[in-house]
């Protein structure tokens, strides 16, 4: 038994052995930076030594509470765009054959493999005052409709963005759904939409909890398109991380606002690893 | 690096390997030792047309004339400065400057002060002197509206901004309170000589009502023209240089002269660089006289000399503000010194209400 033991930590360390020099670049290039920001978040320009004096600025100042405010209403608006875009998608994917089901797949990814910063700049042509989408409206003698500079042209960007991250936890769920409760409610006499509402729907819970979690994470750090696409009310906390450390160069508190970003979206993470079909996301076992 | 024969036989594998790492990572070794070197000078600027006319105005003819190599890095930026400078680790020498940044960057102490054994100043505009920093040139922003839409009814002074009822269209003002503070007095009605000490209140009561017609909150001086030209907004505070580039690319834009904002076009070196002598001797030629008419007329932005700008050629002259109006206003950089971090939380605190 003693033995057995032994031989099962010499083959984790074996396996922890291929997994060092990836660990070695994330501690010198990832870890350190992120502890000197969580160092750096303790201390105040004002005096030496450790002090909460930039959390305690940051938490009284309302220009941290109407951003938090404006970051929870855009995070929740697109996520929950991207879900109502993503589950029909997904529901769609799931019932094609495999080989047009990989057709569609590459469709979905397209968009994910674009840069983000390439994207907004795209949007902002096509739905400027005379861009595409306006010019086709004035072709209909309709009059303009303000779609960029503002919470729509954020909503747009970004559910565009989140969209393929939705989709993979749902059609990967629907996937795994058993086909023959689908035959069985049928057989039972249900109907194509009962059965979606009362077997496909409910067990696919899990898949859209895990994207609506991930998404929400991924939104949180927003800041391109906030930047890009938004008005002035669309100011999310990376931009207000990025406000502090290049407009007041008040290096504490934007690393203070870092750290309480990061904290929300750890806490957000552990939530999702701890819903069934949530750690296959983070990278932790199928089931 | 000298290797003997019988060695050079011997090589093995092995040494081939070093030797060739070594000489590949030669050159990653070697770079920074040589911009350490007293024959280079690292300068940043904004770019743009104006980072071109300093290339044919000042850096050529100054590396020609010393033979100092002056390699330009674009995006100044005041927090990558601090980061070197108290880091230690300063890359950049020459830097340009905002207004904002000058009373800044002597207080934090991230710039040298200007040698005046090698910098001669003399004659230059007391606004365009600082102990810290060479101006270079004279900027003025004023307001941009298109010239086909419109009807011809046009805002032409800031109180004209203000008056949407009278003047109607979209505004296009910075997404930063400098500027937009002082532009915000002058739209209530203050004369340029009262807006300094500015009345915040008063001023942020201004902006509350101008805010309606505000279409965007520019964060990039391009937008300021880029934005009238694909008809987002109609009236922006903007650039001289920015709408002579729009004219040029023969976009229908106009600027109006009435009432400007004006600035220097200034330049500092970091504190603590390695190459001070060099920049140094930059900076006394981006302060010489026949430098900044020869950027006037590539740039016309102004020269800081009141006798060099008869020199300036007359087509970019029509470009250039009249100094004496007294609707003009000099931009007071010593003023906001203290006070641009909380109004700069404030406003954006106010541009998010």
């Amino acid at each position: 038994m003693a033995r057995a033991g032994g031989l099962e930590r010499q083959q984790a360390l074996r396996i922890a052995f291929y997994a060092v020099p990836a660990a070695i670049l994330m501690l010198a290039v990832f870890a350190v930076p992120l502890g000197t920001v969580v160092i750096q978040s303790f201390t105040s320009e004002a005096s030496p030594g450790f002090t909460l004096a930039s959390y305690a600025k940051i938490l009284s100042a309302t220009l941290f509470v109407r951003v938090s405010w404006k970051t929870l209403e855009i995070t929740l608006l697109a996520t929950a765009f991207a879900l109502l875009l993503a589950y029909p998608l997904a529901y769609y994917m799931a019932q094609q054959p495999p080989r047009r089901r990989a057709m569609l797949m590459i469709l979905v990814l397209v968009p994910f493999w674009t840069s983000v910063l390439v994207k907004s700049f795209a949007f902002t042509v096509i739905l400027g005052q005379s861009g595409l989408v306006n010019t086709a409206i004035s072709w209909l003698g309709l009059p303009p409709v303000k779609l960029l500079f503002n919470r729509i042209g954020v909503i747009i960007g970004m559910s565009h963005f989140l969209v393929p991250f939705m989709v993979f936890p749902i059609l990967s769920n629907l996937l795994n759904q058993p086909r023959d409760l689908v035959s069985a409610a049928s057989i039972l006499g249900a109907g194509k939409w009962r059965i979606f509402w009362r077997v496909t729907l409910p067990l696919s819970m899990p898949g859209v909890m895990a994207g609506v979690l991930l998404v929400m994470i991924l939104s949180l750090g927003f800041y391109v398109v906030p930047a890009l696409l938004g008005g002035r009310q669309d100011m999310m906390l990376a931009n207000l991380v990025d406000f502090y450390a290049r407009e007041i160069i008040d290096w504490p508190m934007a690393s203070a606002l870092s750290v309480i970003l990061m904290g929300t979206a750890a806490i957000a993470a552990i939530i999702l690893s701890l819903i069934p079909g949530g750690s296959a996301i983070l990278g932790g076992d199928e089931r | 690096m000298t290797v003997c024969k019988d060695e050079t036989l011997r090589a093995s594998r092995r040494r081939v390997l070093t030797t060739g790492a070594a000489a590949l990572a030669a050159p990653f070794i070697l770079i920074p030792g040589r911009a350490r070197g007293a024959g280079k000078v690292v300068v940043v600027n904004f770019g743009g047309s104006m980072g071109s006319a300093k290339q044919q105005a000042i850096y050529t003819p100054f590396t020609r004339e010393t033979g100092i190599e002056v390699v330009v890095v674009p995006g100044p930026d005041l927090a990558k400065i601090r980061a070197q400078v108290q880091s230690r680790d300063v890359e950049w020498d020459v830097v340009d400057l905002l207004d904002a940044w000058v009373p800044a960057g002597a207080r934090l102490g991230l710039l040298e002060p200007i040698d005046e054994k090698i910098v001669d100043r003399s004659g230059c505009i007391p606004f365009a002197r600082h102990d810290f920093a060479v101006g270079g040139s004279i900027y003025a922003g004023g307001i941009a509206f298109p010239t086909d839409r419109l009807g011809g009814k046009v805002a032409m002074t800031w109180p004209d901004f203000w008056n949407v009822a009278g003047i109607p269209g979209r505004r296009g003002l910075r997404n930063r309170v400098t500027d937009t503070l002082e532009i915000a007095l002058m739209g209530d009605g203050v004369a340029p000589k009262d807006v300094y000490p500015c009345d915040v209140e008063r001023a942020f009561k201004a902006l509350d009502r101008i805010k309606p017609a505000v279409s965007h909150w520019i964060a990039q001086t391009a937008q300021t023209v880029s934005l009238i030209q694909s008809n987002e907004t109609d009236f922006t505070f903007t650039y001289t240089t920015r709408v002579k580039d729009m004219q040029r690319a023969g976009v229908p834009m106009g600027y109006s002269f009435k009432q400007n904002l004006l600035g220097v076009g200034w330049a500092g070196v970091l504190k603590g660089t390695p190459r001070k002598e060099a920049a140094m001797r930059l900076c006394a030629y981006i302060a010489k006289k026949d430098r900044q008419v020869e950027l006037a007329n590539l740039s016309v932005d102004a020269p800081c000399y009141v006798d060099a700008l008869a020199k300036v050629d007359p087509e970019a002259r029509k470009w250039m503000p009249d100094v004496g109006d007294p609707n003009n206003l000099f931009v007071n950089a010593e003023w906001w010194d203290t006070r641009v971090d909380d109004l700069t939380r404030r406003f954006k605190e106010w541009l998010l209400a």
